[in-house]
Parts: structure tokens; C-alpha cells; sequence
């Protein structure tokens, strides 16, 4: 379930999302003020590209088929603003023509497929592109996808588990999961359409610049740090009383180890949390927005 | 001052390197109706996108109303030509006809009101004034390609730039079409493959060939000479 | 791939479509945003709002069994993805079905789940019936949605139905080509439908440009003059806040 209808979510996870997605096209809005006029017409056949597309069946075998939903696949050509921009027309029309996604979920749903979608999809395309080389852009591409769409499903999951409608780990299981299979075929047609486009109009695929070898140098780090916080974070809480012997070793006896920060376990109940939640993303937002000014500025 | 279009020593170099027109120079006299001809791929288009600034030239000069055609001087020039392209439904992108007729208009600075009177006024012309607030798709080929014509003539351009304006339309709607650029009097510009469209509104063709202007002549004389046409690929007779 | 039930009914005069459009817009989605913050378990409140839009849709003149055929296909998804808030919630089960245990709060949970989106849908619904598309574009513009997305949209419309008819094409080309057989050379034919979709979406992009260019265009979209907002509109738009208002602020107290 990528589209959120309208009754699954709480009232402040849908003021919650809403600021934060209104706050994000903003943004995104301010950064392509000087829209080179060339821009209007492609992003409009985006939009209606975008909108076909989701509709069409990609058969799977026995029986089942999937559909795109396809942010990497726009942001990868025509960058992170314009795709968020494309990715929220589309999800805009869907819930006031199609009734595809809530109009109340018009926040939830644009946070989620337009900027964790299509603007977190280039993210992590730009980190995986880093890490592979250039050779290797599809595989990248794929990468991305099948992250992008896992991510989907765990901010639909996370939206659900935070209204109180269903209790988080199932929500997890149920969508994230079912999330992964997206992330598969998303991963497979993606790059399958992308091969496909490069053979007959390379130089729509110019527009990513390549990876510096410091670019390189610094996803290896952050993949490295990323990979060792995942297994940290498992083993600790496998063996909560290993980290609190750690703990104590390293002379913070007294501190409660097991009260690692959490979401649930911010006080004052879920409008703070709303309120914690889209502090969190402007911060976020912020700190991506000083790096790539500072890359942009380099070039 | 003298010719309304003058091009001299013209030549294009796509992007990619094939050769677009080569060595290109003819004048057009004020109220002269051209047509353009010659077999697909001789640079009929590539040679029309010159005289609105859509394309600038690798080689030679453009003039439009003794403007050197330029990026600087292109906004100036399009108010001067009015283009209409060979597919219809890339001409009408807006929600609704009225909207289409009205762009050119509202781009040059009209205030709304008085664009949406000239739209009307424009469509009522063309017998398209039921179709004002329909979209594009709902209209027929024919309705369709008159609404094309329409975004431009509603501008008042001195000189109409056409390409293929009767490609794909039934015999009727080519008549249509054809009587209402006959009874016109802008300089006309018109790249067509159909040489009775040629025939009926040009007295002067210019011929292309592998980007090279291989004739200009009067039309009459052209396809009064069947040697002419086949040495310049305009027909080839399956007989 | 069909778009035809878009804007069928916008062109019967009623009530509804005589008011202005962003009071259309808006009005739909005050109902649909009081519906959706309702909390769980205010039954009163969700019959009242869906009253108010089935209120709404005898007033387009909306047929009975046209709204409900529009209304079907979303409300069936959205009992089929409430079934999981019946059997995941947590609480005293009610019965057992295999290793699914539908609970009492599952029960209310998931009956607040359909009962807040059926109205919302149903708001929903009376908005595509009754508002065509460039009325929906001006009302996005008064409420001053960013212009590139306006931009994009207003010219996604066109481009949408000449899409969908390449697309028509290209399905009818490749179905007669006859390529691949199975599973896997069917995705393999509509991917490539889908790759030749999106070069055909640049390269008209480009020719729609330049036909834009050749008109003057140098970067805004004008527009022509749009309705001014009526005080008929404005009165009914403040109605159909007021009440639902009432309503929501009702289940809160």
C-alpha cells in the first residue's frame, strides 16, 4: 500500500506529515525559482509520464504482476527538485481525480513517494553511484529503487504504528515487507526501462555528473559507518547486559544503557511527537541542503 | 530594404554532427506565398525553424524583416512569423482550446480580457467557436488542425510559416484549409509534400534536396514538367 | 487506461456546479480533512458527515448508482487494507479465525477506519463528478499552489491523452509483434512500452516547447481572467466549514 487512503491515519500524523511535505515543496519550490523555462513542458510530460506508468501491469508470473511507482526513476533524470515536484503533481491528481490516496493523506502521501521516494531515491542513487563507479550506474540504479521502496514501506508502517492503528512490528512485517517484494520489481523495471532508454536516447541519461574520488572515498566511509551501526544496534539489543558492562566499563555507571533514545518514548504523548517528528525532518533537511549548496558552490 | 525574409549562405549542423541544410539563399518579397518542397530528410523543417529563431544558423545569416535573426533578436522576430507545426497536438497543450488561441495573446502582454475576446473572435473565424472550452482531444482531425491554425493567426503575424498543414486531413478538411490560407494576405511559407496544396496557393516553389537548395522557379513551370519532379523526388510514379 | 469519467457531470447545472471552483475544491477538502481527524469510535459524527456529502451529491445531480459505482472500487481497498487493522490490533478477542484473532479494539478500529474514509471518499468522489478539469487548475492557482506544479499540471492534461494514446499504439504494435511469451516477455514488452513511452514524453516535451516558444512564451504561463470568488460560493464554502466544525469539534468534547 504505497497510497495512504484517507481514515488510517491519526490527527497529528496527518498535521504531522502535512507541514513537513508542505515544508519540503516549498523548499524545493524556492530552489527551482529560477526554473529554466525549458522545464514546464518536460515536467508536465513527467507527470502524465509518471501518472500512465503507474498504471500499467508489469507481469511477474503466476499470476501476479506489479506496477511502478517510479520516483528513482524520474529523479535519476531529471534530479532530486524536479522529481519531488513531478512525484507530488501526480500524487495531488491521483487524490482529487482518482481517489487514490486520501485528501487528508495528501501530506503523508507526498512525504512519502515524492520526498522519501523520488528526492531520498536520488539520495541514495548519488551515494550507491559514489560506491560503485561509474561503471556501474544501473547497478546503482537497482540499489536505489529496491532501498527507496523498502523506505516507503517503512514510513507508511511507521505513519500507521505512530496513529495507533496498527501496532508497529506487525505494521512493519506487513507493509515493510510486502515493501521488499515493491522494492524487487521497482529495482527490476527501473533499470530495465533505464537500459532500455540508454540504448536509444543516451543522452537523456548525461545528466548525473560522476563520482569524484572523493565522493567514492566518502560513501565507502559512510557505508562502512552505516554497516557497523546496523550490526551494533542488533547486537546490543540482543545483549542488552553485554552494553551495560560496557557501559559500566567505561565509567558511566549509573547511566540507564537500556534507555537508548526512541520515538515511543518521547514524552507528552503523539502531538509532541508530531511536533518532535517534523523538527527532526527540517533538521535533516537543513543539513542536506547546507552540503550539496557546499558541493554546488565547489563545482 | 527590400525582401521581408532574406537568407544567404544558410547552413545547420545538428548537434550530433549530420547536416541539416547546406549553402541556403533565397528572398521573399513582402505578400509573396512560397511553397517548399522536396522528399523527406532534404531539410524542409530544419530550414523553416530558421525563420523564427528556433533554430540559428551554423552558417550565413537569417533576416526577417531586416532583423538578423539571433537568440537576442528571436523574441522579436517570432511576434513578426507566425509558425505552424506539422502536428497539431503539439500545438495545443492547454486544457482547452479557448486557452490555446488565447496563449499567444497573453504571452505578448495582452491583458486577459482582451485576449480571451481576440481567442473567440479568432475561433468564431475558423467556425470553431462551440469547441472553445473542449480540449483538444475531443476534437476531430480536422477541427484540430484549424485550432492550430488558429493560435497563430489570432497573433496578426506578418508572415505564416506552415509545415504540412494538410498532412493526414481527409479531402475535406484539406479544401478547408486551403481556402482559408488563400484567403489570407500574409507572405506565406508553406513545406508541404502535397504538390495540389502547392499548386493551389504558391505561384513560387523553392526545392530542396539533401539540405541543398537545388531550384526556384514558379510553381506552374515545376509540375508542368515531369522531368523536373522526378529528377528533384518530388513524384515517382508506380506505373 | 481510461480517463473518460473524469468531469462527466460537470457539465449539468446544479447547485454544486455554480458555485465557484476553488469552493468546490475547498469544501471538498474540508469534509474530507474533518472526516479523517474524527477520532475513533464518534459513529454519530461519521454518519453526519457522510449525510452531508450524499447531501451534496443529490444536489449535483449525480445518479445513485453512478456514485456508487465510483465510490466501489476505492472503499473496496480500503476494507481490504482495514482487514489488517481487524486481525493486528491488540486486546481481547472476539472470535478466532485460524490463527487471526479479531479483537474488540480491532473491531472499533477497523470500523473507524471505514467510517472515516467514506465520507472523505464520498467528498472525493463528488468533486470528480462535478468539477472539470481546468476549473480544478484555477483553483489550485488562486490557492497559490507553487507555479511549477501548476505549470506541470496545466500542461500534464494534454499531454496525458496524447500519452495514453501513443501508449495504445505502442500496446497494439507489440501485441501483433507477438514477442516473448509468458510472464517474462510480457514485462519484457511492456517495459519496453514503457521506455518508448518516456522517450516520446522528452522528445514532445521539446516540441511542445518550441511551439510554446514560437508563441511568445518566455517562462510564466499567463492565464486568462478566472471567476472571482462569488459571495454565494464564499457563503456556502463557510457552511460546509461550519458544520463541519460542529461536527468534528463535537467528538473531541
Amino acid at each position: 500500500m504505497a497510497h495512504i487512503p484517507d481514515g488510517f491515519l491519526s490527527a497529528p500524523v496527518l498535521v504531522g506529515t502535512a507541514a513537513t511535505s508542505a515544508g519540503a515543496i516549498v523548499a524545493t519550490t524556492r530552489r527551482r525559482a529560477r526554473l529554466p523555462e525549458q522545464r514546464a513542458p518536460l515536467l508536465g510530460a513527467l507527470t502524465a509520464f509518471v501518472f500512465a506508468v503507474q498504471m500499467l501491469n508489469f507481469p511477474l508470473g503466476a499470476g501476479t504482476s506489479a506496477h511502478l511507482l517510479g520516483g528513482v526513476l524520474v529523479a535519476v533524470m531529471v534530479g532530486p527538485w524536479d522529481g519531488i515536484l513531478v512525484l507530488f503533481s501526480v500524487v495531488l491528481v491521483q487524490a482529487l481525480l482518482f481517489q487514490d490516496g486520501g485528501i487528508a493523506a495528501l501530506g503523508a502521501n507526498t512525504l512519502n513517494l515524492a520526498v522519501v521516494g523520488a528526492g531520498g531515491g536520488w539520495l541514495l542513487y548519488r551515494w550507491a553511484f559514489a560506491l560503485l563507479g561509474a561503471d556501474r550506474r544501473l547497478l546503482a540504479v537497482g540499489l536505489a529503487a529496491f532501498f527507496a521502496a523498502v523506505s516507503i514501506g517503512v514510513a507508511v508502517s511507521a505513519e500507521l504504528a505512530l496513529s495507533g492503528t496498527v501496532p508497529f512490528a506487525p505494521a512493519l512485517l506487513a507493509v515493510g515487507g510486502s515493501h521488499v517484494l515493491v522494492g524487487l520489481s521497482e529495482a527490476l523495471i527501473t533499470v530495465g526501462i533505464l537500459r532500455m532508454v540508454r540504448r536509444a536516447r543516451p543522452e537523456l541519461l548525461a545528466g548525473t555528473p560522476l563520482p569524484s574520488p572523493a565522493a567514492h572515498r566518502w560513501a565507502v566511509g559512510t557505508t562502512a559507518a552505516a554497516m557497523l551501526l546496523a550490526a551494533g544496534t542488533y547486537l546490543a539489543s540482543a545483549r542488552p547486559d553485554a552494553l551495560e558492562a560496557a557501559a559500566a566499563r567505561l565509567g558511566l555507571s549509573g547511566a540507564d544503557a537500556s534507555a537508548l533514545p526512541s520515538v515511543a518514548s518521547v514524552p507528552g504523548g503523539p502531538w509532541s511527537r508530531a511536533l518532535v517528528g517534523i523538527v527532526a525532518a527540517f533538521g535533516c533537511a537543513w543539513l542536506v541542503f547546507r552540503v550539496s549548496a557546499r558541493r554546488d558552490r565547489a563545482l | 530594404m527590400g525582401a521581408l525574409i532574406e537568407v544567404s549562405g544558410l547552413g545547420y549542423r545538428y548537434p550530433d554532427g549530420a547536416e541539416g541544410v547546406r549553402n541556403v539563399g533565397f528572398a521573399v518579397r513582402a505578400g509573396e506565398r512560397v511553397a517548399v518542397l522536396g522528399p523527406n530528410g532534404s531539410g524542409k523543417s530544419t530550414l523553416l525553424l530558421h525563420l523564427n529563431g528556433l533554430l540559428l544558423p551554423t552558417r550565413g545569416e537569417v533576416r526577417v524583416a531586416d532583423l538578423p535573426v539571433s537568440e537576442e533578436t528571436a523574441p522579436a522576430v517570432r511576434r513578426k512569423v507566425g509558425f505552424v507545426f506539422q502536428e497539431p497536438d503539439d500545438q495545443l497543450f492547454l486544457p482547452t482550446v479557448l486557452e490555446d488561441v488565447a496563449f499567444g495573446p497573453l504571452n505578448a502582454a495582452r491583458p486577459p480580457g482582451e485576449a480571451e475576446e481576440r481567442a473567440r473572435a479568432e475561433l468564431r473565424e475558423l467556425g470553431l467557436e462551440d469547441q472553445a472550452d473542449r480540449a483538444a482531444h475531443h476534437l476531430s482531425g480536422g477541427e484540430r488542425r484549424l485550432a492550430s491554425l488558429a493560435t497563430v493567426l489570432v497573433s496578426d503575424p506578418e508572415i505564416l510559416v506552415l509545415d504540412e498543414p494538410t498532412a493526414a486531413l481527409d479531402a475535406r478538411a484539406r479544401r478547408r484549409v486551403v481556402d482559408i490560407l488563400r484567403g489570407r494576405t500574409e507572405t506565406l511559407l508553406v513545406a508541404t509534400h502535397d504538390l495540389e496544396v502547392a499548386a493551389a496557393l504558391c505561384p513560387r516553389a523553392l526545392v530542396l534536396d539533401a539540405g541543398s537548395l537545388v531550384a526556384d522557379l514558379p510553381t506552374a513551370e515545376l509540375l508542368g514538367d515531369p522531368n523536373l519532379l522526378k529528377r528533384y523526388g518530388l513524384t515517382a510514379p508506380l506505373g | 487506461m481510461s480517463f473518460h469519467h473524469l468531469d462527466r457531470w460537470a457539465d449539468v447545472p446544479s447547485p454544486v456546479t455554480r458555485l465557484a471552483p476553488t469552493a468546490r475544491l475547498l469544501g471538498t477538502v474540508a469534509v474530507a480533512l474533518g472526516s479523517a481527524l474524527l477520532p475513533v469510535g464518534a459513529w454519530v459524527q461519521m454518519a453526519a458527515l457522510l449525510l452531508l456529502v450524499l447531501a451534496f451529491a443529490a444536489a449535483a445531480r449525480i445518479p445513485v448508482s453512478a456514485f456508487a459505482a465510483r465510490l466501489a472500487g476505492p472503499l473496496f481497498f480500503v476494507l481490504l487494507a482495514s482487514c489488517a487493522v481487524l486481525v493486528l490490533a491488540p486486546g481481547q478477542p472476539l472470535w478466532v479465525v485460524g490463527p487471526l484473532h479479531v479483537t474488540d479494539t480491532g473491531l472499533v478500529r477497523f470500523a473507524s477506519v471505514v467510517g472515516r474514509a467514506t465520507p472523505a471518499l464520498g467528498a472525493a468522489v463528488v468533486l470528480v463528478s462535478t468539477l472539470r478539469f481546468p476549473e480544478l487548475l484555477e483553483a489550485l492557482r488562486k490557492l497559490r499552489l507553487p507555479s511549477p506544479v501548476t505549470a506541470a499540471l496545466g500542461l500534464s492534461y494534454r499531454l496525458l491523452y496524447t500519452l495514453a494514446d501513443e501508449i495504445e499504439r505502442l500496446r497494439r504494435a507489440a501485441r501483433s509483434r507477438n514477442a516473448g511469451h509468458g510472464a517474462a516477455g510480457r514485462r519484457h514488452r511492456t517495459m519496453g512500452i514503457a521506455a518508448a513511452a518516456l522517450t516520446r514524453s522528452f522528445a514532445r516535451s521539446e516540441r511542445v516547447h518550441r511551439a510554446m516558444l514560437a508563441r511568445g512564451y518566455s517562462g510564466a504561463l499567463p492565464t486568462l481572467r478566472a471567476q472571482p470568488l462569488d459571495a454565494r460560493s464564499v457563503v456556502a464554502l463557510c457552511g460546509v466549514g461550519a458544520v463541519v466544525l460542529v461536527v468534528v469539534s463535537s467528538a473531541y468534547l
